[in-house]
């Protein structure tokens, strides 16, 4: 495996409007088996659903359960929290949180984007949960604020699919639907954990980690790999503009110019971590897992454009001098 | 009319008579030695005589105005000893972009930029509120410099978006205010950059707003007197002679000194200069506290005072406590915005320039620093024993109450949240049961001997100085609207000194104002009502300010729009 290192500590925001299925989907991974140690910071405490034979250990607020996740309530200054959690707990590996529902959860996003976290916290996604069938009950109870917490989602998920028919979903659909929107449908909020979190990359195969969920529809991947360097500039637009299919893309590339990066995008958020030097033992200089979901993604087309991001190495430099 | 620069060579001849003499009024003069007269006399803008009718009599001339109160209560100004008008009204005069609609689209944001930069051809920057991001992103557009300078390229642009979390500037603004690939981030924000070339994007997250506010034209001092004059007004109509505007800058004293020179600054006012630039920039902070603050000066107006903020405050649960929030839960008990050393070095070089130092503390552990910080100060030679000022003090340790005593500190509490309400149950709840119970310990700080006084901190709370004197005494809802009552209420006696004389020791007058003594200042005000016959409860708060004179000068006539008063008729409404 490649070492984890001090890579910076993946974020998640949870976010939607009150009643949406934000607890049922913090309930969801508490419990769920991805393998992960999720550290979950939820906005009422009082509405998790922890069965107290899987807490293992309570120390200052912190729960601690069975499956290596660990739960606290929201409650003090949020920059102070987010700090002694990483002080806490450094073996956790991700962080939710879930954000109340009169938020905007990019609120919350902005805060762990903050300098002070700039080595140790990095934005991952903003997952907000959308009640179809009270989608315009939202509205009209805060005027403004459901329409700024779809805006602000890099993951949409369309919960309680089941109450409302294929009809007004579709219809929501052609309101709510941004150009970039990835949107999943979920029953009671189970979304995925392939899309949820990302999986590792190893050295001789990238693949899922996760154990899939009994959902209707399953995640399907493709991996680009090449030698050499990329054109960072070209390959940004090309992930800027992948097809909304793509909800996930992850990797590591060599640039031009020297420098080494490890690129996350989720939905629509797209982020390059500068490394500090390139990773060994991968099976390609420059790789690239592309995750997509539902409608299976044009992956030939999209691997044909990576293609043309790539700058073959250069010959081996003659010793002239 | 003036008194107030009349200033007199020490050996000029006097008048042996009266410009002023109240009578047939219920006069409460606060000093204990005579508590009520009927009768008071003013000459040069100081009582010369009180007592009954007849002990004036002899100070009438042709010259003297005689007011008759016909019976009416009358008593000393009242002093607010913390308060914002700036920062309530400013916005109100500044006419800024306003775009006026819940969520514009890209298109709408584009019209309304064009639209003001037309009407306002003279304004260096196009400042205002708001967009919002989704309908950018519902159009396919990106926000941020590349878009707005499609919309304006020439001019610099900053705009808002509605949660005020984000701020959205053209490459001119981000040039202008110096921002390139190398700008650091601010610890409490960042500049959004391309993730690849670093270069900012036009996006201002949270605390990198101060970077282009350092650029763009201070609030003009236009919009700040006018602001202040509003202020001003209100705070003369309900009966207030003297004010503390707690954080101010250059452009602000500026403003208070352009009043000041029309004879509408109305009441005494001692400005506090910011020591942080957390709400406004402060571009010549050290040459005001080095003496440039002298040329404000005047019998109305003084800037020898420094505010700050030492802690935050219970919502976000930033006050700085003694014991954590959450009990054993956490560690949490907030945190301090300066170091402990560098208030104690502070408080000592200000204390040794005769500078008062106002400290924002909340919690109980931010008052015990400050303090012991005060302490410390006073330990080291050259200080002049100024009097500082713990502002808020909302929850404050017992063991501390009698060191304001000793320490010559005052304690200044604001009335947001002394009487039940939805505010009390809600956000103040956050700092649970036991230390509410301890919320607002005026009773403490007086029965150790201490000076405690009040602010009104508009716009955290009304402008209104007599909700705080009625909630006080009675410490419950003055509307109703909040059953019980919440800490320990103090008598109306207290209360009063509380309002008058406490506020003078805080200023360093209490020998030339406060109460109606003969040589001290004529501050009087006559009420609609006798404070000592009515039933406390939602009975003070609605008190009518009938006349008001500040050092002898009538500067306020609610009844008569004939007089030769500053103001006439009813506090202006400003909520």
């Amino acid at each position: 495996m490649v070492t984890k290192g001090a890579a910076p500590m993946p974020v998640t925001v949870i976010g939607g409007f009150l009643g949406a299925g934000k607890t049922t989907l913090v309930n969801h991974i508490l419990s769920g088996d991805h393998g992960l140690k999720v550290a979950v910071l939820v906005n009422d405490f009082g509405a998790i659903n922890i069965d107290a034979a899987l807490i293992t250990s309570i120390e200052g607020g912190l729960y601690s359960l069975s499956n290596g996740c660990v739960c606290c309530g929201l409650n003090q200054g949020f920059v102070e929290q987010l700090e002694e959690l990483l002080a806490a707990r450094a073996d956790i590996d991700h962080i939710v949180i879930e954000a109340s529902g009169v938020a905007d959860p990019a609120r919350i996003m902005d805060t762990v984007r903050y300098s002070r976290f700039a080595s140790r916290l990095r934005a991952d996604a903003i997952v907000v949960v959308v009640d179809a069938a009270g989608f315009d009950e939202a509205i009209a109870a805060a005027p403004g604020l459901a329409e700024a917490q779809i805006g602000s989602a890099d993951l949409l998920i369309l919960n309680k699919t089941d109450l409302v028919g294929r009809e007004q979903l579709d219809a929501w659909r052609a309101r709510w639907t941004f150009p970039d929107t990835r949107i999943v449908e979920t029953m009671n909020a189970l979304v995925p954990f392939d899309i949820l979190f990302a999986g590792e990359i190893s050295p001789r195969r990238v693949a899922s980690s996760f154990v899939a969920e009994p959902v209707h529809e399953q995640a399907v991947s493709a991996i680009w790999r090449s030698e050499g360097t990329v054109d960072l500039k070209r390959l940004q637009k090309v992930l800027a503009g992948l097809p909304t299919a793509v909800f996930r893309a992850k990797g590591f590339l060599r640039a031009n110019d020297g420098r080494c990066f490890a690129v996350h995008l989720v939905g629509t958020r797209l982020s390059f971590e500068q490394l500090a030097k390139a990773l060994e033992g991968l099976d390609a200089d420059n790789i690239l897992v592309l995750i997509g979901f539902g409608e299976r993604p044009p992956f030939e087309s999209i691997l044909a454009q990576l293609d043309g991001c790539a700058e073959p190495a250069a010959p081996a430099a003659k010793g002239t001098a | 009319m003036r008194v107030l620069y009349d200033h007199r060579p020490s050996h000029s001849a006097r008048s042996a008579f009266a410009d002023l003499v109240l009578v047939n009024g219920r006069i409460y003069t606060g000093d204990p030695g005579l508590p009520w007269c009927q009768a008071l006399a003013v000459a040069r803008g100081r009582i010369v005589a009180r007592g009954e009718r007849a002990d004036v009599e002899h100070l009438i001339d042709a010259q003297t105005k005689v007011m008759d109160l016909g019976g009416r209560f009358a008593m000393p100004g009242l002093y607010d000893m913390h308060t914002h008008p700036d920062l309530a009204l400013a916005p109100r005069y500044a006419e800024d972009l306003d775009i006026g609609i819940v969520d514009p689209t890209p298109d709408q944001v584009r019209d309304a930029i064009l639209a003001y930069a037309a009407k306002h051809p003279d304004r260096e920057w196009i400042y205002g509120q708001y967009f919002v991001r989704y309908t950018f992103r519902q159009a396919g557009l990106v926000p941020g410099k590349e878009w707005l300078d499609t919309v304006m390229p020439d001019r610099p642009v900053a705009l808002l978006d509605r949660m005020w979390g984000t701020m959205m500037v053209n490459s001119e603004a981000l040039r202008r205010a110096g921002i390139t690939n190398e700008t650091p981030d601010p610890a409490n924000g960042y500049l959004e950059r391309d993730p690849v070339s670093g270069e900012p994007t036009g996006l201002l997250i949270d605390g990198a707003y101060a970077l282009i506010h350092a650029a763009m034209p201070p609030t003009p001092v236009p919009v700040l007197r006018a602001a202040y004059r509003d202020g001003v007004h209100y705070q003369s109509a309900r009966g207030v002679v003297s004010t503390k505007y707690v954080h101010v800058c250059e452009s602000r004293l500026d403003a208070l000194q352009s009043l000041d020179q029309t004879g509408e600054l109305t009441l005494r006012v001692e400005a506090a200069i910011s020591w942080q630039d957390d709400i406004f920039p402060v571009r010549r902070r050290w040459e005001l506290l080095a003496g440039e603050r002298h040329y404000y000066r005047s019998a109305r107006l003084n800037a020898n005072a420094v505010k700050f903020h030492f802690d935050g405050t219970v919502e976000p649960r930033s006050s700085y406590l003694m014991t954590p929030w959450d009990g054993g839960n956490t560690t949490w008990s907030g945190k301090l915005n300066l170091t402990p050393e560098h208030l104690a070095d502070m408080i000592w070089d200000m204390d040794r320039q005769g500078i008062r130092v106002i400290a924002h503390c909340t919690g109980d552990g931010a008052s015990d620093t400050f303090l012991d910080a005060v302490e410390e100060a006073r330990r080291r030679p050259g200080g002049l024993g100024v009097r500082h000022q713990c502002a808020h003090s909302t929850i404050l340790h017992g063991s501390n109450l009698k060191r304001f005593r000793d320490l010559n500190v005052t304690a200044e509490f604001s009335p947001v949240s002394w009487y039940p309400s939805k505010f009390v149950s809600g956000a103040r709840s956050g700092y649970g049961p036991e230390r509410l119970s301890r919320a607002y310990n005026i009773k403490g700080v007086l029965e150790a001997g201490g000076v405690a006084v009040i602010g009104t901190d508009w716009p955290v709370s009304p402008l209104d100085p007599w909700i705080a004197l009625e909630t006080m005494v009675t410490r419950a809802n003055p509307w109703g609207e909040g059953e019980g009552q919440f800490g320990e209420p103090i008598s109306l006696k207290q209360a009063i000194d509380v309002m008058t004389k406490n506020g003078a020791w805080s200023m360093g007058i209490e020998h030339e104002a406060g109460s109606l003594e003969v040589g001290k200042s004529a501050d009087i005000i006559v009420l609609d009502r006798n404070l000592f016959e009515v039933e406390p409860q939602g009975n003070i708060h609605s008190t009518k300010v009938d006349l008001t004179f500040m050092q002898g000068q009538l500067v306020h006539d609610r009844l008569n729009e004939n007089s030769d008063a500053v103001w006439h008729g009813e506090a202006p409404q400003l909520w």
